[in-house]
């Protein structure tokens, strides 16, 4: 059995820390699996009967406009601390793109606005690499200073694809260099997992209906734009540090 | 435990959290069954189960909760060795 890279019980802690009775989410559902992760990996914290024993915000809905995640996160990072280190993760799963999806709806700017608000941890993770996402959450308990954690969450009703492919859509995206799993520690950018051929975007966004009414050449934009943007964030990065393996 | 089917048509619920003593994998219309010869006990299903529906057990292999399988069918798809099949829910 030890010849197998990937053996789950070895690997992980046997404790189940999601009570699967209050899991009130749809089938297949990315986000329930993201939260059961990073309860995994926290080890402790149950959610209970329909209720989250860890502080739980949603998105300010008032705020309208491209701006709205700038606006709601220094919201976020200002809690009252009293000198304690906050671990703020985000699950994003993309609800309020809704039908206005354009060439730009795939950016996030949520990291590199928590990097200038000088948090000293910012992650990006994918319920696609569980591992990846575990080690994150660890790390940034952890790590000195306040963390913040981005997880892209497939919603399989929102994005309209079957259920079966949530943990794959999750995959794709960082595949295809649309979301790019990175970590900043002080300012210093490392990306995890640096594809040499990464896979195009159609892969991706073709999958999901949500993406049907996108034309080929928005989907060349896409393409474009995402090279373009992953290129600056290696150009900032030391590349080669901390390569988590691949599952 | 209640049942989806003796709800009200529409499955309204009239009061605040009445959806809590149904059991949560009534609605599904596919069920994952295992096939243990070609299981390698990697439990990669438990990993991905969005529900925490599937239980390790003694033995090594992982076996789904009826009570809370949802039958979203990712456990079948991520199975690297095919083990795992989707069957209709009778």
């Amino acid at each position: 059995m030890d010849r197998y890279a990937v053996f789950v019980p070895k690997l992980l802690p046997r404790k189940e820390c999601f009570v699967p009775d209050a899991s009130i989410s749809c089938k297949g559902c990315g986000e329930a699996l993201a939260i059961r992760l990073v309860y995994k990996a926290l080890g402790s914290a149950p959610m209970h009967k329909g209720t989250w024993k860890i502080p739980f915000k949603q998105p300010v809905p008032e705020l309208k406009g491209a701006d709205k995640d700038e606006a709601a996160m220094p919201a976020l990072l200002r809690l009252p601390k009293e000198d304690k280190q906050v671990l703020s993760i985000c699950f994003d799963n993309e609800a309020r793109t809704g039908k206005n999806i354009s060439t730009e709806f795939w950016r996030k700017r949520m990291p590199a606005v928590a990097v200038a608000e000088g948090v000293s941890y910012v992650a990006t993770a994918s319920p696609g690499y569980p591992f990846d996402l575990i080690a994150k959450v660890k790390k940034a308990c952890s790590a000195p200073g306040d963390a913040y954690l981005h997880i892209l969450c497939p919603c399989p009703v929102g994005w309209a694809f079957d259920p079966s492919l949530s943990v794959q859509v999750g995959k794709l995206a960082v595949d295809s260099n649309l979301f790019p799993l990175y970590e900043v520690i002080h300012g210093t950018c490392f990306i995890n997992i640096a594809l040499a051929k990464p896979r195009p975007v159609t892969d991706y966004l073709r999958l999901q209906k949500r993406c049907q009414h996108l034309s080929d050449t928005d989907l060349a934009e896409i393409q474009k734009q995402s090279a373009l943007e992953y290129s600056r964030l290696s150009a900032s990065s030391k590349q080669g540090e901390k390569a988590h393996e691949r599952h | 435990m209640a049942t989806w089917d003796q709800n009200k048509v529409g499955c309204i619920l009239l009061e605040k959290k009445l959806a809590q003593p149904f059991k949560k994998g009534d609605k599904r219309t596919h069920k994952p069954s295992l096939n243990t010869e070609q299981c390698t006990k990697c439990a990669l299903c438990y990993l991905y189960c969005p529900d925490g529906a599937i239980r390790l057990r003694d033995d090594g292999f992982c076996e789904a909760d009826t009570d809370y399988c949802k039958g979203c069918g990712i456990c079948a798809r991520e199975c690297w060795f095919g083990a795992i099949t989707m069957m209709e829910e009778r």
